[in-house]
């Protein structure tokens, strides 16, 4: 029995909650719920004691947990794309999958918000941050775009779980779409719009963004799908539909790997920023392999491979597992790239000139994430996990009829 | 029946439109009042490095800075506060060195205040950029866009304070240029220190003041800004890089 | 006042219960007639109570203002508990329990509103809903609606809530204080009574229900009793509705004017006679000096911090002074007294300066507060 047959799927006889009964079901909850447990107490063992616990410092104070948030941002804006698809662009076989989509998003969202919020180092005044705003601040401008995210998608959600707002239902899905773009562009400039640094302040930095988002989005979804279909026992997706996901999932790669390899290019070229270029992708150090093995090998190159050379004895749903998770892997490895291996290359105050200080400067940072900053990644993570299975567990979201004892 | 409920119903709502009314009113008319001023765009604090002036060996700036504001060690220098460094620059292909320190150069285009979420980041009306740590959330982003480093992050629960420089955990800080001096009349504790080590090579003054010293040693030499290319236009100029 | 109000509620709910268990045929509750084992049902009853399970599967507008108003409703309740606890009852980690959900309970004051307006929008706008209305429904939302605005405002004119806090402790240790005589505080406290009163009539309390079964037809009460009851209640309302226009008038006379005082003078008025001058208004006096110097660069350390915990020194046996972590310090003893959380001294010293403490010398500081100094006072 597939999926896709359903209809359009918004009456509630085409959807289904989980089931909740199986001890996996339990485990699995009791497993996100703990981790999440663990890393509120890392912000609190941080906060309480200061940040001297942690391995950020002065030179690098935006280390392994800004990593993991940014690309759980990233990849929440594309986590929506299948609903977009969907609705927006009206692509049928897409439709049952819109609700499990919404839900995605907001899940991933919360769970890069969460390391964000808590690694803060007064994350006692998000009040203060929620009620005072320097609009020229790119940040402030995302605190917007994120809250406006969680508020348009609840709406969508609530419009394709609402048969009677129907006919409202399309301005919503299309604002979604419009307002996943805008948040994602906000995310981008954060470092796009930076000028202290030769890693940043480059305008590909918000498409680069949105190309990610894309690959980042639909591998973050594809690898929840899997899980949903090993661990609850959901019926695989139509092969029709799996082998759109395989063409969809290969160009959104190949889109990245694009925008990151101009990206490079374009900064090797100038004279001015080739040192920090020969930095990162051929110093010492921890960066070069990551952007190279992590991002370029493990997260594009054996992706496409894996999507595209059509390996006889491999099935559809094994190659977009693999190539997800390979995707997954090489995203958060770019963005601790972007993230740390720019911060960590010494600002140049004297150009040609070298440089020494008590203040470290003219040094590479040093950076390593300790204990606290792992288990709060971890936690957002986590974070992910529980949202989506609390969340399918109350709400009618599966696509399909349930049959008896799932 | 009903009448006499919906008269105690009325009532109570009539008593609560007019408390309610009553007592925004006066509220909204006594809040709109205007801050005294008394730091105002009339001036521009700035100070003038002579760099030819700075010993290599001396850090008296330095020390001075960290014992007016009580910036002590923990040991850890990736974390230790440090708001004024001495900088030593070579020129690899010269082999020429100079020595001259390096702190938040104030300037008129910051790009910390820019990207500040919640406005604790700001310039005030003479120029000077502070941090108010009231509204500080601690989330370094200032510290990732200043392009001289000048901004640190406080690592640790501090204590004894001094009472004029509060700071605490969590947020972030960079040199005032000895903001509760200035107001005082006073100079940086640095520019002092430096004065009474009788080299002088910090001068501080008002930029906008044509009769002070500053500003005439400013017209009369040739002075440069650290990166002066950014166009943050800062207010700490340096002679003889 | 308040205790017969108090006991006008507890009996009213005690009635509300016996009336459903009378009713019930059956003890156990089996609001899910096809649990299939005994903790699968204990789950499903604690979901019905605490998140309103049966509700969120039937009318989900019921349910998403339902738990908005009822965790609200939760987080206020607590709040409030540090008007009803002394910390010597409950101890240090309770209190700090308590101490850490204050700024939770605004924030469920205003899922409390929100829960209510919906309510009252469901009211109005759902024909069905419409057509069950009744006044005392009408009269409970706007009571429910009122209370909460009320507290707020009376938060809002900046009333002590530490002589608020011992009033009542003094009503359970039978040791009444005075009560401030703020308007807005009254008015909040009688909508409150009046609410205990009108609880037990009407729809409410309806946890009560939870001892019966669904499928038990609950008999209809007598039309005479029905008559009765209503009739009590409004006698009740009435009687209560008089000093609320008392007050109104009151509120109007009295104006904006004592939450709002002249920061010039806050200095001098606190040396006066009337010490809740300071208390009241010490945090929107310390932000907007510091919003003043921080910002127009105007210091006078006779009114920063530095000038407070200098005059309000405490030493210890030592004859050190100190700080904010020693439970003596000054300002630490009210705000751990009134469940308030204080970061001032994250970034402030809450020691006096060596320099600022042999300026003042006690013949100084004495000088101007000699009453305040007294042997034994609590320096308040």
């Amino acid at each position: 029995m597939t999926t896709s047959s359903v209809s359009h799927g918004h009456g509630p006889a085409g959807f289904q909650t989980l089931a909740g009964r199986s001890l996996g079901f339990w485990a699995l909850l009791g497993f996100f719920a703990v981790f999440v447990g663990f890393g509120m107490l890392s912000s609190l063992y941080m906060e309480h004691n200061g940040h001297w616990v942690t391995g950020m410092n002065n030179q690098v104070p935006w280390g392994l947990p800004h990593a993991c948030a940014v690309f759980l941002l990233v990849a929440s804006t594309g986590a929506l794309n299948i609903a977009s698809l969907g609705s927006v662009f009206s692509k049928d076989d897409y439709k049952p999958l819109g609700r499990l989509s919404a839900l995605s998003a907001m899940a991933v969202q919360a769970g890069g918000l969460f390391i964000l919020l808590l690694d803060l180092g007064r994350a006692d005044r998000l009040v203060v941050a929620m009620t005072n705003y320097n609009f020229t601040s790119i940040f402030c401008l995302n605190i917007v775009l994120y809250n406006g995210f969680f508020a348009i998608v609840t709406t969508y959600l609530y419009m394709m779980m609402e048969p009677r707002l129907e006919p409202f239902y399309r301005p919503v899905a299309f604002s979604a779409f419009i307002w996943r773009l805008a948040v994602t562009t906000g995310t981008g400039s954060i470092f796009g719009l930076m000028m202290s640094r030769m890693a940043f302040h480059s305008a590909i930095m918000a498409p680069m963004f949105i190309a990610l988002s894309l690959s980042l989005g639909l591998a973050m979804f594809l690898i929840i799908l899997a899980f949903l279909q090993i661990g609850a026992g959901r019926p695989a997706p139509s092969a029709q539909l799996q082998h759109r996901l395989l063409v969809l999932l290969a160009v959104f790669v190949a889109v990245s790997l694009y925008m990151v390899v101009v990206h490079h290019v374009t900064s090797f070229y100038s004279s001015e920023r080739r040192d920090f270029e020969r930095y990162i992708m051929a110093g010492d150090g921890v960066y070069p392999p990551l952007l190279w093995l992590g991002f370029g090998l493990l997260g594009s190159v054996l992706p496409l491979l894996i999507l595209l050379v059509p390996f006889p004895a491999v099935g559809t749903q094994v190659r977009l597992f693999l190539a997800s998770v390979g995707v997954v892997v090489g995203g958060v490895c770019l963005m601790y790239v972007i993230i740390v291996g720019g911060e960590s290359f010494p600002i140049d105050l004297f150009p040609g000139k070298v440089v020494s200080s008590s203040f470290f400067d003219g040094a590479v940072g040093t950076y390593s994430p300790s204990v606290p900053e792992i288990f709060l990644s971890f936690g957002g993570f986590s974070l992910v996990g529980l949202i989506l299975v609390v969340g399918l567990w109350v709400l009618e979201l599966l696509p399909g009829r349930r049959d008896a004892r799932q | 029946m009903s009448d006499s409920l919906d008269f105690s119903r009325r009532g109570l709502l009539a008593g609560a439109a007019a408390f309610a009314a009553a007592t925004i009113a006066p509220g909204v008319l006594l809040y709109a009042q205007p801050a005294p001023q008394k730091a105002s765009a009339k001036s521009r604090w700035g100070i003038l490095i002579d760099v030819n002036q700075c010993d290599a060996g001396c850090d008296g700036c330095v020390k001075a800075c960290a014992d007016e504001f009580g910036l002590t060690s923990f040991g850890r220098p990736t974390t230790d506060p440090q708001w004024i460094r001495k900088l030593t620059v070579s020129d690899p292909e010269t082999g020429n060195s100079h020595s001259f320190p390096v702190m938040c150069q104030h300037c008129k285009h910051p790009p910390c205040v820019d990207v500040c979420p919640t406005g604790a980041s700001f310039i005030r009306a003479d120029g000077i950029v502070l941090v108010d740590r009231h509204l500080c959330i601690g989330c370094r982003y200032c510290m990732m866009a200043c392009p001289y480093k000048a901004r640190n992050f406080v690592h640790e629960n501090l204590k004894d304070q001094k009472s004029y420089a509060p700071r605490g955990k969590g947020t972030v800080e960079s040199c005032t240029m000895c903001v509760h001096r200035i107001d005082d009349g006073r100079k940086p504790a640095c520019v002092e220190a430096c004065s009474a080590t009788g080299r002088a090579a910090m001068l501080f003054g008002d930029l906008n003041d044509p009769n002070s010293e500053i500003a005439k040693r400013v017209a009369a030499v040739s002075t440069t800004q650290i990166r002066a290319d950014l166009r943050t236009d800062p207010a700490i100029r340096y002679q003889g890089i | 006042m308040f205790y017969a109000a108090a006991a006008i509620l507890l009996i009213g709910l005690a009635t509300k219960i016996w009336k459903s268990l009378r009713h019930s045929t059956r003890l156990k509750a089996s609001v899910s007639p096809s649990a299939d084992h005994p903790l699968e049902g204990t789950i499903r009853l604690a979901s019905e109570v605490v998140l309103f399970r049966s509700a969120f599967f039937s009318d989900r507008w019921n349910w998403v203002f339902g738990t908005c108003f009822h965790f609200g409703l939760l987080l206020v309740l607590l709040r409030h508990l540090r008007y009803a606890l002394d910390p010597a009852w409950v101890g240090d980690l309770a209190w700090a329990g308590v101490t850490l959900v204050q700024p939770f309970g605004f924030y469920g004051g205003l899922a409390l509103l929100g829960g209510v307006l919906g309510f009252s929008a469901r009211r109005v706008l759902f024909k069905e809903v419409r057509r069950n209305t009744g006044p005392v429904d009408a009269l409970l939302l706007v009571l429910l609606l009122a209370v909460p605005v009320s507290g707020y405002f009376s938060g809002m004119v900046h009333t002590d809530v530490v002589a608020v806090k011992d009033f009542f402790i003094g009503l359970v240790t039978a040791d009444v204080k005075p009560l401030p005589t703020d308007p807005l505080l009254l008015i909040h406290l009688w909508l409150v009574a009046t609410l205990m009163v009108v609880l037990p009539f009407g729809k409410m309390l309806h946890f009560a229900d939870i001892f019966e079964t669904i499928a038990e037809k609950v008999s209809a009460p007598s039309h005479r009793a029905l008559i009765a009851k209503r009739a009590v209640a409004v006698v009740l309302v009435l009687a209560l509705a008089v000093p609320a226009v008392v007050a109104g008038g009151q509120v109007l006379a009295d104006g904006w004017t004592r939450a709002q005082p002249d920061y010039t003078k806050l200095i001098k008025a606190h040396r006066g006679d009337d010490p809740t001058v300071m208390i009241r208004n010490h945090p929107d006096f310390l932000l907007h000096k510091q919003h003043v110097v921080v910002y127009s660069g105007m210091r006078n350390t006779d009114e920063s911090i530095e000038r407070c915990v200098t005059c309000h020194v405490k030493k210890d046996a030592g004859g050190q002074p100190v700080d904010f972590e020693n439970p003596k310090h000054f300002c630490t003893e009210c705000h751990n007294r009134a469940a308030v959380t204080m970061d001032c001294f994250e970034c402030h010293n809450s020691k006096p300066t060596p320099a600022g403490q042999a300026a003042l010398d006690p013949a100084t500081r004495f000088a101007a507060i000699k009453d305040f100094f007294a042997e034994g006072s609590s320096l308040r």
